[in-house]
């Protein structure tokens, strides 16, 4: 890890936890002291849509201590089909509080922050500079390099998530030395990056969102507990029409404006 | 030549060593473009992968390729 996972303030699990959390604690690789990470860790959320709500799910259920989500946007009708944190009385609410009010439900003990607006450059590198690890759910290229700067800089593992239609992608940035950062998977697409291909233009398939998500808070948790192998310098698609999923290298760019 | 791309079986019309001009002409990332995507996508921002490699645009007129290689063309997704 580039930047070590260590207990804000190091707060043991009570007997309840402990059975809460016992089908995590079972795992061998995770036990309690993995679980006592994810109760000690914080977790920063862009986006709070499609996939944000996927990821944010689960990593409430699952116990990381602090979760801080960021969105300026409203839970809209055409929201309802795939975010699945939004309730219908919630169409027009700001989504992180609407976000919050479902993930209270599922676990109280958590602590989660909201950020109603979007974030200036100082805002966001104090935001991700005070996390464990990022993960981006974001909608628009802009945000995702700003990010990924952010994220470089401060060290913070940053995991990446994309879908549209029936496809997504999957990608660890651990910013670590010699390990590529997202700029060197965009730079390989190159050319104008015109083709502003969001939901709202393209349509998504409700559960691909979900599956993405679901990849993304399992890269966290991973990230957090220190258990098994993250999808570093690795890209991985995953096309529902075809149920493939694909796994594509991702070297890091000698030239890349950001890493290197 | 027979290769793949994006998983689907490609005849490479101009296939492996043909003659041009006299001279034997190999087959190239870029000749499987050209015949695979319409000039509409040509023009579009894409990746392209080879055998899980990516190959920077630079080197798709200069990768050769052989019979059996995978080709993988992506288009970037941002949405969330």
């Amino acid at each position: 890890m580039s930047k070590t996972v260590k207990p804000h303030s190091s707060k043991p699990l009570s007997d309840d936890q402990l059975m809460r959390y016992s089908r995590h604690i079972m795992l061998p690789s995770m036990d309690i002291d993995g679980q006592e990470k994810l109760w000690n860790s914080k977790v920063l959320i862009i986006g709070v849509g499609g996939l944000g709500c996927a990821v944010a799910q689960y990593l409430a259920c699952s116990g990381i201590g602090q979760l801080t989500l960021v969105d300026d946007d409203l839970v809209d009708k055409t929201n309802l089909q795939r975010q699945v944190l939004h309730a219908e009385n919630n169409v027009g609410m700001n989504k992180c509080e609407s976000a919050k009010q479902s993930l209270q439900q599922l676990n109280s003990e958590i602590t989660i922050n909201t950020t109603e607006h979007r974030l200036g450059w100082a805002e966001l590198s104090a935001a991700v500079e005070s996390h464990d690890v990022v993960v981006d759910c974001s909608d628009n290229l802009d945000t995702r390099n700003e990010l990924n700067l952010c994220c470089f800089q401060s060290k913070t593992p940053l995991v990446s998530g994309a879908a549209i239609r029936m496809e997504g992608q999957v990608a660890t940035y651990t910013m670590q030395q010699g390990q590529p950062c997202y700029q060197c998977l965009s730079t390989i697409f190159g050319g104008s990056g015109d083709q502003k291909l969001t939901c709202s233009e393209s349509g998504v398939l409700s559960p691909v969102v979900g599956v993405i998500g679901s990849l993304q808070a399992t890269e966290t948790i991973k990230l957090l507990a220190g258990i098994g192998t993250v999808l570093s310098s690795r890209l991985l698609m995953f096309d529902a029409s075809t149920m493939k999923f694909n796994e594509f290298k991702v070297a890091k760019n000698p030239n890349c404006q950001v890493c290197s | 030549m027979k290769i793949h791309i994006n998983g689907e079986p490609l005849n490479l019309e101009n296939g492996a060593s043909t003659e041009e001009n006299g001279k034997v002409k190999d087959t190239t990332v870029a000749d499987a473009l050209q015949q695979y995507l319409s000039q509409k996508q040509q023009e579009m921002s894409f990746a392209v992968a080879l055998n899980s490699d990516f190959v920077n645009k630079s080197q798709y007129a200069n990768r050769l390729l052989k019979d059996g290689d995978s080709i993988d063309v992506l288009f970037p997704i941002h949405g969330g």
